[in-house]
């Protein structure tokens, strides 16, 4: 099983820190898994993006050109890869940036008002962290456990940031349970 | 071998390269390179070796080839257009017959082209290093965990031919994170021996390193350089027996072939194993060293089996396509799908001309 | 009877392919008999640089390594960084040094490295048969400049020992001329401080010699002399410059 995931935002909503963490995460787990931050000829558009893989096997191809899970945290990122989420899979959208979001058909639409959860969790700089609450929770190829203690290990020192960052990323499982 | 850590993959080839016992780096700052040069800069100090920031690529390599004839295990890394830069001393090593590792962190296209990564320096080392048609060796890892499997390996042959090896990655490769499993740290060989070292007599009267083989048992120097190039020439035929790697993946009931080394060979795989699951009997033959190129192996497909074969490269116009050409029996169709402009091949690409030639 | 010279033991035994009147064989000479007089025979390293001071190599009884022309400050660098207790002496012409090498020149003076770079001047490429050099004096006839170097078009000639000395870093920075007796003995005394420098991990020295080229100047090497003391000197002129 392997799934593929496209996360996209504007540079400074922590769109390669998430990347790099659910990487970080899978190997806790002993999970393959690839990050690649935003690449070749598509890197334009003012959109900071990267592209993981997650697998129980080894991982091929880091990059594709439809993904199981689109994350787009921006309105930009939100109207260039809106098409390419695979057949069946998700996208994800930043709602307090991205008004009236419509998904292809077959494609299961998440809406999450990033803005106001980041607002509960203590700060506006946590909407990576509740992403990847959500992502962990929401799709399951990540065990929350892993992923959360890495998070905290990665993301700083300091208590508040501890509490800031530990409280964000249960917002996001929680936030995963009302679309399962 | 160390637990697997993430790592990034130009950081982790920087550290398996100090673990196979490289005690010097010059290096001169170039896009994708950079994160090498960076992660050097401190790590070399903290392991009792030497850094030097070149003030050029041209710098860069010769600091290398003169701490090659210090006796000291030496790298430097680059992209493209530093490696263009560094071809005439890449000549001078090959002549003068001293070792040192090149890593050229591959970028797209011709003049600057762009920072992304590319596969279209392939000609470039394969053919000469530099002026003078001389070569080393030339390494191609699919994958930062290949890449730093390959660095011991890489120092030994360089020392053991004396000549300069080049391990070719890509900017994609250099800054994707996975997972890596680390060599083991190794002590730095002992050198002073070696006749490429200057400055450690032990006894002798001199030693004179020079860049083209004039001197020998012959006092004709036209002679000397001539028998030397003829002994040099046999040494490289030599490597087509000993020193070929390559992967065969899925080969055994293959009907259809994809062609493809790095990065390229890593999404081909995918492309592969999508292909299988529909029920087509494809295979993938990737080349590890792409300099000795694995000639023979891919010259015994036979044409009773393999109904056609696709190359995948990230270079446009083709070059690897045209060197598997050379050698692959001429009835077996050959299909080329390439990206360049800093484009990725993606496997589903790949999958459909597989398909188109089917 | 008392033996009050020989040929020192550091010089070939056979005599040098250098041109009449030429001024290498001299330089040469002066650094392995400083290399006696400090004891350093068995730990003094020379590079052979592209030109015709690459010959110094054959006629030297130690350790010398070739290296790209222009290129001898990074090889020395990487070299010398890796053996810190060898005696590294870059030996370079003037097109060597200042043309094709003068990155490679000035990166090394300004990073400090603890070698000693000995330039010979005369002003032209040598080698290749007297084209003009960066040093080639305004007015010189040259292959390259064969009504006389204009320096509207070829620039003015470039003064490389004043340019190290402005540099910070370099510990001894000077320029002697090999066409006197007097000129020889003050050019030793400079190569024997920079090698001492260097002995005490002191940091990188220039010693610039004058010298002449008989052959490409197209002179005797007695006017060659009287040349060098009525021109040449008058713009590179003798001296210490630093340190």
């Amino acid at each position: 099983m392997e799934n593929s995931y496209l996360l996209a935002g504007f540079g400074g909503q922590g769109i390669q820190t998430l990347g790099q963490l659910m990487v970080y995460a899978a190997n806790e787990a002993d999970k393959a898994a690839t990050y690649l931050p935003a690449y070749g000829g598509e890197m334009r558009g003012g959109t900071s993006n990267c592209t993981v893989k997650i697998s129980a096997d080894e991982i091929g191809a880091p990059a594709a050109k439809s993904y199981d899970y689109v994350v787009v945290l921006n309105m930009p990122s939100y109207n260039r890869f809106k098409d390419t989420v695979k057949p069946s899979g998700t996208l994800i959208v930043n709602s307090s940036l991205i008004a009236d979001a419509k998904a292809p058909e077959e494609v299961k639409l998440i809406e999450i008002d990033l803005s106001e959860l980041s607002k509960e969790a203590g700060s506006a700089l946590t909407g990576n962290i509740i992403m990847l609450g959500l992502l962990c929770a929401y799709v399951g190829d990540i065990p929350q456990e892993a992923a959360k203690e890495v998070m905290l290990k990665k993301m700083g020192k300091k208590e508040e940031y501890i509490a800031m960052n530990s409280k964000a990323f249960d917002l996001g499982v929680r936030q995963a349970k009302a679309y399962a | 071998m160390s637990k697997k850590e993430v790592s990034k993959g130009n950081e982790a080839l920087m550290e398996a390269a100090v673990r196979a016992g490289c005690r010097f780096y010059a290096g001169y700052p170039i896009t994708p390179q950079t994160t090498a040069t960076e992660y050097l800069s401190w790590r070399m100090k903290e392991i009792g070796g030497q850094f030097v920031q070149a003030e050029s690529e041209l710098a860069a390599i010769n600091m290398v080839a003169g701490a090659s004839m210090s006796g000291t295990r030496s790298l430097t890394a680059t992209s493209g257009p530093g490696l263009s830069l560094m071809t005439e001393t890449l000549s001078v090593m090959c002549g003068g017959r001293i070792p040192g590792v090149i890593v050229n962190i591959q970028r797209y296209g011709a003049g600057i082209g762009g920072i992304q990564g590319g596969q279209s320096d392939f000609y470039m080392v394969t053919k000469t290093f530099g002026h003078g048609g001389l070569t080393g060796l030339v390494y191609a890892p699919v994958s930062t965990q290949e890449s730093v499997d390959l660095m011991v390996k890489a120092f030994d042959k360089s020392e053991e031919y004396r000549v300069p090896v080049v391990m070719l990655t890509d900017g994609s490769m250099g800054q994707m994170m996975e997972a890596v499993a680390l060599p083991d740290f190794i002590d730095p060989p002992d050198l002073s021996d070696q006749p490429y070292v200057a400055g450690t007599r032990n006894g002798r009267v001199k030693r004179a390193i020079f860049d083209t083989p004039w001197f020998g048992s012959s006092p004709n120097m036209a002679d000397n350089v001539e028998q030397a190039y003829i002994a040099y020439e046999e040494m490289v035929q030599k490597w087509d027996e000993t020193e070929v790697m390559y992967e065969e993946y899925m080969m055994d009931d293959a009907q259809y072939v994809i062609f493809a080394w790095g990065t390229s060979a890593r999404v081909a795989k995918t492309a592969v194993k999508t292909l299988r699951e529909e029920g087509k009997k494809v295979g993938l033959f990737r080349p590890i060293t792409l300099l000795p190129f694995p000639k023979s192996q891919i010259a015994a497909l036979s044409k009773n089996k393999i109904k056609a074969a696709l190359a995948v490269e990230m270079a446009v116009p083709a070059q690897f396509y045209y060197e598997v050409k050379l050698h692959l029996n001429n009835d077996i169709p050959l299909g080329s799908y390439k990206r360049s402009g800093g484009y990725m091949v993606l496997d589903e690409d790949i999958a459909d001309a597989m398909k188109k030639m089917m | 009877m008392e033996k009050v010279y020989e040929r020192n033991k550091l010089l070939a035994n056979f005599n040098t392919s250098f041109c009449p009147g030429c001024m290498h064989g001299t330089a040469v000479k002066l650094i392995c008999e400083v290399a006696t007089e400090l004891g350093i025979e068995d730990s003094i390293v020379g590079v052979m640089p592209i030109g015709c001071s690459v010959q110094w190599g054959m006629f030297v009884n130690f350790d010398t390594f070739g290296v790209p022309h222009g290129r001898a400050a990074a090889t020395a660098t990487g070299y010398k960084r890796n053996r810190p207790d060898n005696v590294l002496v870059v030996y370079q012409g003037d097109g060597d040094c200042s043309s094709i090498g003068l990155c490679e020149t000035v990166h090394a003076a300004n990073r400090g490295e603890n070698f000693t770079v000995i330039m010979i001047n005369n002003q032209v490429y040598g080698m290749t048969g007297g084209q003009a050099a960066p040093t080639t004096l305004p007015g010189q006839k040259t292959t390259t400049s064969q009504a006389g170097k204009n320096i509207e078009e070829m620039g003015n000639p470039l003064n490389l020992a004043e340019m190290i000395a402005g540099l910070p870093t370099p510990k001894y920075v000077t320029r002697q001329t090999l066409h006197t007796p007097k000129g020889v003995l003050a050019a030793k005394k400079a190569i024997k401080k920079a090698f001492e420098i260097q002995i005490d991990g002191g940091g990188y020295s220039f010693v610039e010699l004058l010298s002449a080229c008989p052959t490409n100047w197209k002179m005797t090497p007695g006017n060659a002399v009287k040349y060098m003391n009525e021109v040449v000197t008058k713009q590179y002129p003798v001296g210490d410059l630093k340190g």
